[in-house]
């Protein structure tokens, strides 16, 4: 177990130092900040000092290495429209996107599993027909549609919901089931398809057979041996929902870092930007290895392999 | 074919006629602008005649016209951007699977890394950087979605690569190229046909959702997304230019998602762990 703790965390430190090495190389396409950051009619010699201030006058290699050693004590960069480090502009949005994307995460979870488990149960039922058309209009609605929809109902026509903000806890329910729709259909489709996988199993048959009552067979036999492509898969949807915030943040003008990115790409404020695709995708990486290690728990022969 | 297969092969078939047979199949030019009849409901008639089947935006341009159009961006960039990860992606697989343990880890490592940004916060740093453009947009997905069909290809070169065929290619002194052309590819079409096409209703969702943005296709040009866009601000009092180019995405997206199941149906069961 150790030995797969220690690969684990060597291949997050890798995969952080890769994506900055990514942001890095767009950072230098992006060309000449100056030309964003001075007023039209600076002069040569205004250009050059600032270039200078910002360190950009070094060879690039030297940059690179003081981008990654700046990165590790938290400066990555100044955002051009506020002119203040980067990092604290997008700590400050974080909270929102966390709180967005764990309750759209709790909603699917609580949804799918129970659903996904009663349409392996009731095989080629209506229960199972519904399941299944829910999960293909699930993943193939766009999120931001859905959103619009959603606002069209609940707060434009029948006043339930507010449609926008982040007042109080109302003003997260169409948000986070919104963000939620797309996940609910894939943890769906795979707690049905597990469940129906372990249900046919030779020990479930045994225990069935030895008489065991079915709601133990169901949760210690069945639902125990399903979690770990369950969860597995529940991980890796994160990355979708945090990326599917950007798009529901702007719908809902929800104070998050999605939106944060958006206006930034819209002031071309570059830094601001690659800070939030940074801060986004450690949290991813850290996620995924926390649920690797869960599962690792749960299934000796991962840790094995 | 099951229904499954014919419903999603009848989407698609629909909307490559519409975008190759769009300027003789719309009713209106998409572009001419009918302010006299700004934000007319559908079946509305049209000043100059014709009736706008589904209304019509804030410019009074007719949005069935704009529909048909907007196949044309939805299935170029779908298929430019999974045609390019999948030319990246699957020599980036093989010469995983086939070459030296170095280049293996080395593919790994850096599927892993692409796989871990998430894919629309990337395009809005390319974006950010390139400029909002189809072309760009093609190359944001590209840089990104190499890495799932690298995977994949990499998962069945796994398998391949111990067949006796496969070996006995190698004993005959056939060249790894050739072997990998003549004998291995072909036994990955199918597969990779699933990844392409959960691939084309994924680059298709994102497509739409960054012109959503404003950051893909430019305004001038009718597509699904951008339709939204505007619909948006009418969402109180114009309900049919939010419902339309939805439907229209979530449909398409549909179509893709039955024919990749369709093909999967039809390949060995036990492909399904690969294909996931």
């Amino acid at each position: 177990m150790l030995t797969y703790l220690a690969r684990r965390s060597l291949l997050v430190i890798v995969t952080i130092t890769g994506v900055m090495t990514i942001l890095f190389g767009l950072q230098k396409l992006a060309g000449d900040p100056t030309i964003f950051l001075l007023p039209p009619e600076a002069t040569e010699t205004e250009r050059l000092n600032l270039l200078r201030q910002l360190g950009l006058d070094r060879p690039l290699i030297i940059q690179y290495i003081s981008f990654l050693t700046n990165a590790a004590t938290g400066n990555i960069g100044l955002s051009w429209k506020y002119n203040q480090p980067a990092l604290p502009i997008v700590l400050e949005a974080f909270p929102a996107t966390i709180l967005l994307a764990t309750s759209a995460l709790a909603f699917s979870i609580l949804t799918a599993v129970p659903l996904g488990i009663l349409a392996a149960l009731r095989r080629d039922t209506w229960v199972d027909t519904f399941a299944s058309g829910i999960a293909v209009i699930g993943q193939a609605m766009p999120v931001y549609w859905s959103g619009l929809l959603f606002i069209l109902l609940f707060s434009t026509t029948l006043r339930w919901l507010p449609s926008m903000g982040s007042e109080g806890w109302l003003a997260l329910i169409l948000p986070a089931i919104t963000l939620g729709l797309n996940t609910m259909a894939r943890i769906m489709r795979i707690t049905r398809s597990s469940m129906l996988d372990v249900l046919g199993q030779d020990y479930v048959r045994t225990v069935r057979a030895k008489g065991i009552p079915e709601y133990t067979i169901l949760f210690k036999h069945g639902l125990r041996n399903a979690a770990v492509p369950i969860v597995a898969l529940i991980g890796l949807q994160l990355g979708g929902l945090l990326g599917g915030a950007v798009l529901i943040e702007t719908v809902f003008s929800w104070p998050g870092v999605g939106r944060l990115a958006v206006n930034a790409v819209y002031s071309r404020d570059f830094p601001l930007v690659q800070s939030v695709a940074l801060m986004v995708t450690i949290t991813f990486s850290l996620v995924n290895m926390f649920v690797d290690i869960l599962c690792a728990m749960l299934n000796p022969q991962i840790r094995l392999n | 074919m099951s229904k499954k297969g014919l419903v999603g092969f009848g989407i698609l078939f629909l909307v490559i006629v519409a975008a190759i047979t769009a300027p003789w199949i719309s009713p209106f030019d998409p572009n001419a602008q009918d302010i006299i009849n700004s934000l007319a409901a559908p079946l509305a008639e049209g000043s100059e005649g014709g009736i706008h089947l589904l209304g019509t935006d804030r410019l009074g341009q007719d949005v069935m016209s704009r529909i048909i159009y907007g196949t044309r961006v939805s299935l170029t960039v779908a298929f430019g951007a999974v045609g390019v990860s999948a030319l990246i992606g699957i020599p980036l697989g093989l010469a995983a699977g086939f070459m030296n343990r170095t280049i293996e880890s080395l593919v790994l490592v850096a599927t892993d890394i692409v796989l871990s940004i998430p894919f629309i916060l990337l395009a809005l740093v390319l974006m950010s950087v390139l400029g909002a453009s189809l072309t760009n947009l093609i190359i944001a997905f590209a840089v990104v979605r190499w890495a799932q069909f690298a995977r994949v290809t990499y998962s069945l070169s796994l398998e391949l690569r111990e067949k006796e065929y496969v070996l006995s290619c190698k004993a005959a002194g056939i060249s790894l190229p050739r072997t990998l052309a003549v004998h291995v590819l072909p036994n990955m079409v199918g597969p990779l046909m699933v990844v392409a096409t959960l691939e084309l209703a994924y680059a298709i969702l994102m497509e739409s959702g960054l012109s959503f943005l404003g950051l893909g296709a430019p305004p001038e040009t009718p597509s699904w997304g951008g339709m939204l866009q505007e619909g948006r601000n009418e969402l109180d009092t114009a309900w049919w230019l939010t419902a339309a180019p939805g439907i229209a995405i979530m449909a398409t997206a549909i179509g893709y998602n039955f024919v990749g199941d369709w093909i999967r149906d039809r390949l060995d069961p036990r492909l399904q762990g690969v294909l996931r």
